[in-house]
C-alpha cells in the first residue's frame, strides 16, 4: 500500500514512513473504536427510539423500570455521545495525526487497549444509567465509575496523540491539526471540570445547574464541531480532489467557534446573575459566524469539482459540514431574548442539539469509510455505503428538523393564555410522531455500519495479514456481501 | 466506477493542501455587526457582571379579566365559574378533559329544558359510572351546596347553560327554583348517581 504521490512534498526529511506501514499502525486501535461504536450507535438509535414513542405510546414498556422515559432518553444520550461520538472521533484523530504527521501511529498496542476500556466504560456506565443511577445531569447521566474508567482512556489516547504528534516528519499544519489538537485537549479538560465539580466535590446549588449546563455546551457546541470540523476538512478537499478553500476561513472558524462556542449554553431564563444567561445568549448568536464560515468553506472547496458523488463519502462530508452549520445557525437563533423566551421551554433545543449530533455522524461516517479500507486493506461493498446513505440522511433530518417547527408552535401556544399546557404541549404530537420515523431511518443507518464494520472485521479474519501483503500496493478484494 | 470510495488512486493519496485566498470580507462584516448587537444587548441585560442582578420577573398578564359591566345573572356566573369554581375540572373551554371530566359544551345534561337535574347534580354532586353523550366517564364531582348560594348556583348555571361561544342555548335558571330544589333535597347526604338522578323528573 505505497502511495507512490505521497512522498513528493517533502523529500529532504529522512526517515520518511511508508504510507502502507502508518496505515497499518492505526489499524487495530482504529477499528477497535470504530466497531464498538458502530454498536453504541445501534444501542443508541434503539433507545431514542424507544424513547420518542413514550410520547405517544405511553404505554409502551411502561410496566418496565429499565425502561421508562427518564433512563431511555439518557441511555439514547449517552450512548451516542459517549459509544459513538467520542470514539469514532478519536479513530479518525489518531489516523489523522498519523497520515498527515507522515509518522508510525505510536503505541498501537496500548491504543487498542485502551479504545477497548472504554468500551467497558461505556458499558458499565450504560448499565449503572439503566439500573437507576443516573447522575441526573442532562448529557452528563453516565455514574462516576464509569467516567473514571472513560477519563483514564481517553488520556492515553490523549498522550500517545501528542508523542506520535511531536515525532512528525511532515513539520507544516494542515488546517484540520489545529482543530484535532483542540478537541483532543478541550475534551480532557471539560470531562475533569464536570467530575471535580459535580461529582467528586459537587459544588453547592445552582451553580451546579451552571456547570452542567457549561459542560454540555462545550462538549455538544464546542468539542463536537471541532472534531467533525477536523475530518470534514480533511474529507472535503481530498474527496472533491480540490484544494481547501481557504487556510484562512478555517482558521476564522476555528477562533470564532472557540471564543464564542465555550460561553453558549446557559439558557435564557436560568436562575442565575443576569450576566450569565445573557452573555450566554449573545454568545450563542455569535455562532452564526463560524457558521457561516463553515457553509462557506464547503461551498468554496466544493465548487467545481468535478466528482461525480451520488451518496458517497462526498455526500456524507458536504451533508455533514452542512447540517453542523444549520444546527448553529437554529442555536444562534436562541440568542434573540424574544425568541429564547418564546422556545425556550420546549422541543426547539433538542432539535438542533439532535441535528448537530446527527450530523457529526454523517461526517463520522465519512471518516470511517475512508479510513477503514486503508488501514485493513478491506473494501467495503460500495452499494451498502450509498444505501446507508439514503437511510442516514432523511434520517437525521426527520428527527430533527420537525421538533424545530413543533417546538415553536407549542411556544406559541405556550404563551395563549387561552389555552391549557395540555393543549400546548400537544401541538408538538405530529413533530413527535415525524422524529420516530426519522429514528428508525437512522436505526436503518447505524445498523448497515455496523454491518459494514463486522464485515470488514470478518475479512480480516480469513486473511493472514503479513507484512508482504501489506506492503503489496494491491488491495484485497475481500467483497463481504452480508 | 468513479463512485467507488476505496479505489486507491494515487492523486487521491496525496494528501490535501489548503489555498491561502483571504477571508471574505462579509464574513468579517457579519461578525461586527453581530458583536455590536451583543454589546448592546449585554448592556440592556447583563448587569455588567453584578452577581446581584438578576433578570426582573415579568408576570404574564392575569387571563381572567371580569366583566366590565354587571351583564345580570349570565354576568355574575361567568365570574363564578372561573372563580375558580367549575372551570378547574371542565377547564375554560369547558371542554373538560377526555376519560376524566366529561365536557359542559352541548352536553344534554347541561342543555335539558328544564334545570330540574343540573341544579341537583351542582347542589350535592355526582359519581359513579356515567355516559356524557357516548363517552363514559367515571369520577366524582363534588357536591357545592356548602359553597354556593342560591344565586351563585342559578348564575353560574344560566352562564353555563347559554355560554354562546359554546352554542349552549338552555333557559336562564333562577335563585328561587334552586332555593325550592334545596329545600325538597335537604335531607341528602350522599352524591347523586348517574341512574339516581335519571329517575328524578327534570321539571320537579
Ligand atoms: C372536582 C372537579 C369538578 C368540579 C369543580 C365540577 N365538576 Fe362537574 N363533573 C365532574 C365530574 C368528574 C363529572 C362526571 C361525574 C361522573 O363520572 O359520575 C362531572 C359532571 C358534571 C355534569 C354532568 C355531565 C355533563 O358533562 O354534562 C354537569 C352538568 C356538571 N358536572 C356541571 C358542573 C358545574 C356547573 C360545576 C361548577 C359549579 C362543576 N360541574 C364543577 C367534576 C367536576
Amino acid at each position: 500500500m505505497t502511495a507512490p504521490a505521497a512522498t513528493s512534498s517533502c523529500c529532504s526529511t529522512p526517515a520518511i514512513q511508508s504510507v502502507g506501514a502508518i496505515d497499518a499502525s492505526c489499524r487495530w486501535p482504529v477499528l477497535t473504536l470504530l466497531k464498538g461504536a458502530a454498536f453504541w450507535l445501534v444501542v443508541s438509535s434503539v433507545f431514542g427510539l424507544i424513547a420518542s414513542l413514550k410520547f405517544h405510546q405511553p404505554t409502551f414498556l411502561a410496566g418496565c423500570e429499565w425502561f421508562t422515559y427518564g433512563r431511555a432518553y439518557a441511555v439514547w444520550a449517552d450512548a451516542l455521545v459517549y459509544g459513538f461520538c467520542v470514539p469514532s472521533a478519536l479513530a479518525a484523530a489518531v489516523w489523522l495525526i498519523a497520515r498527515l504527521g507522515k509518522v508510525e501511529l505510536h503505541g498501537p498496542v496500548i491504543l487498542t487497549a485502551a479504545a477497548k476500556f472504554w468500551h467497558i466504560g461505556v458499558f458499565v456506565g450504560l448499565c449503572g444509567i439503566l439500573a437507576g443511577d443516573s447522575t441526573g445531569y442532562e448529557w452528563f447521566e453516565l455514574p462516576r465509575y464509569s467516567v473514571i474508567i472513560l477519563w483514564a482512556a481517553y488520556l492515553v489516547f490523549a498522550v500517545c496523540a501528542l508523542f506520535t504528534h511531536a515525532a512528525r516528519t511532515e513539520r507544516a499544519l494542515y488546517p484540520s491539526h489545529w482543530f484535532l489538537l483542540a478537541a483532543l485537549f478541550w475534551f480532557p479538560w471539560i470531562l475533569s471540570t464536570a467530575v471535580l465539580l459535580l461529582q467528586l466535590h459537587p459544588v453547592r446549588g445552582v451553580a451546579q445547574a451552571a456547570i452542567a449546563w457549561w459542560y454540555s455546551g462545550n462538549l455538544l457546541v464546542v468539542w463536537l464541531a471541532l472534531a467533525g470540523l477536523a475530518a470534514s476538512l480533511y474529507l472535503l478537499p481530498k474527496l472533491a480532489e480540490q484544494p481547501l478553500q481557504s487556510r484562512y476561513t478555517a482558521l476564522f472558524a476555528f477562533w470564532t467557534l472557540i471564543l464564542f462556542g465555550t460561553w453558549a449554553g446557559i439558557p435564557a431564563g436560568a436562575a442565575l446573575p443576569a450576566w450569565m444567561p445573557t452573555v450566554s445568549g449573545n454568545a450563542s448568536l455569535l455562532l452564526l459566524v463560524p457558521a457561516l464560515a463553515i457553509a462557506t468553506t464547503v461551498r468554496q472547496t466544493t465548487r467545481g469539482s468535478t466528482v461525480i458523488s451520488k451518496g458517497d463519502l462526498l455526500c456524507y462530508t458536504k451533508s455533514g459540514a452542512c447540517l453542523l452549520a444549520l444546527s448553529l445557525v437554529l442555536l444562534a437563533l436562541t440568542g434573540i431574548p424574544k425568541f429564547a423566551r418564546v422556545t425556550e421551554f420546549t422541543w426547539f433545543n433538542h432539535s438542533h442539539t439532535a441535528l448537530r449530533l446527527y450530523a457529526f455522524a454523517m461526517t463520522m461516517f465519512a471518516a470511517a469509510y475512508h479510513i477503514v479500507p486503508r488501514v485493513t486493506g478491506v473494501t467495503i461493498c460500495p452499494r451498502r455505503i450509498r444505501i446507508q446513505f439514503w437511510f442516514a440522511i432523511p434520517g437525521a433530518l426527520l428527527l430533527s428538523l420537525p421538533y424545530a417547527v413543533g417546538g415553536l408552535v407549542q411556544g406559541v401556544k405556550l404563551f395563549n393564555l387561552n389555552l391549557s399546557f395540555l393543549d400546548a404541549s400537544k401541538a408538538s404530537l405530529m413533530a413527535v410522531r415525524v422524529a420516530t420515523l426519522g429514528e428508525v431511518l437512522f436505526l436503518g443507518a447505524g445498523v448497515i455500519f455496523l454491518i459494514n464494520m463486522a464485515a470488514v472485521i470478518f475479512a480480516l479474519g480469513k486473511y493472514t495479514i503479513t507484512a508482504e501483503v501489506m506492503d503489496t500496493p494491491k488491495l484485497h478484494t475481500a467483497e463481504v456481501r452480508s | 466506477m468513479s463512485a467507488d470510495p476505496n479505489k486507491l488512486n494515487p492523486n487521491r493519496e496525496a494528501e490535501p493542501t489548503a489555498t491561502k485566498t483571504v477571508l471574505p470580507v462579509w464574513l468579517v462584516c457579519v461578525l461586527l455587526m453581530l458583536l455590536f448587537t451583543a454589546g448592546w444587548t449585554f448592556d440592556q441585560d447583563g448587569g455588567w457582571f453584578d452577581a446581584r442582578v438578576y433578570k426582573p420577573f415579568k408576570a404574564p398578564p392575569d387571563p381572567y379579566q371580569p366583566p366590565a359591566v354587571d351583564a345580570g345573572l349570565y354576568g355574575m356566573g361567568e365570574k363564578v365559574y372561573n372563580k375558580p369554581t367549575c372551570v378547574a375540572c371542565h377547564q375554560p373551554h369547558g371542554k373538560g378533559m377526555p376519560g376524566q371530566f366529561p365536557s359542559l359544551v352541548g352536553s344534554s345534561w347541561i342543555t335539558e329544558p328544564e334545570p330540574g337535574r343540573v341544579i341537583r347534580i351542582v347542589l350535592d354532586g355526582l359519581q359513579g359510572p356515567m355516559d356524557v353523550d357516548g363517552l363514559p366517564f367515571n369520577g366524582a364531582m363534588v357536591p357545592w351546596k356548602d359553597v354556593l348560594t342560591d344565586e351563585e348556583i342559578a348564575a353560574v348555571l344560566t352562564y353555563v347553560r347559554g355560554q354562546k361561544e359554546w352554542g349552549n342555548k338552555a333557559p336562564e335558571v333562577t335563585p328561587e327554583r334552586v332555593k325550592a330544589v334545596r329545600e325538597k333535597e335537604k335531607a341528602r347526604k350522599q352524591s347523586w348517581t348517574a341512574d339516581e338522578i335519571k329517575k328524578v323528573n327534570p321539571a320537579d
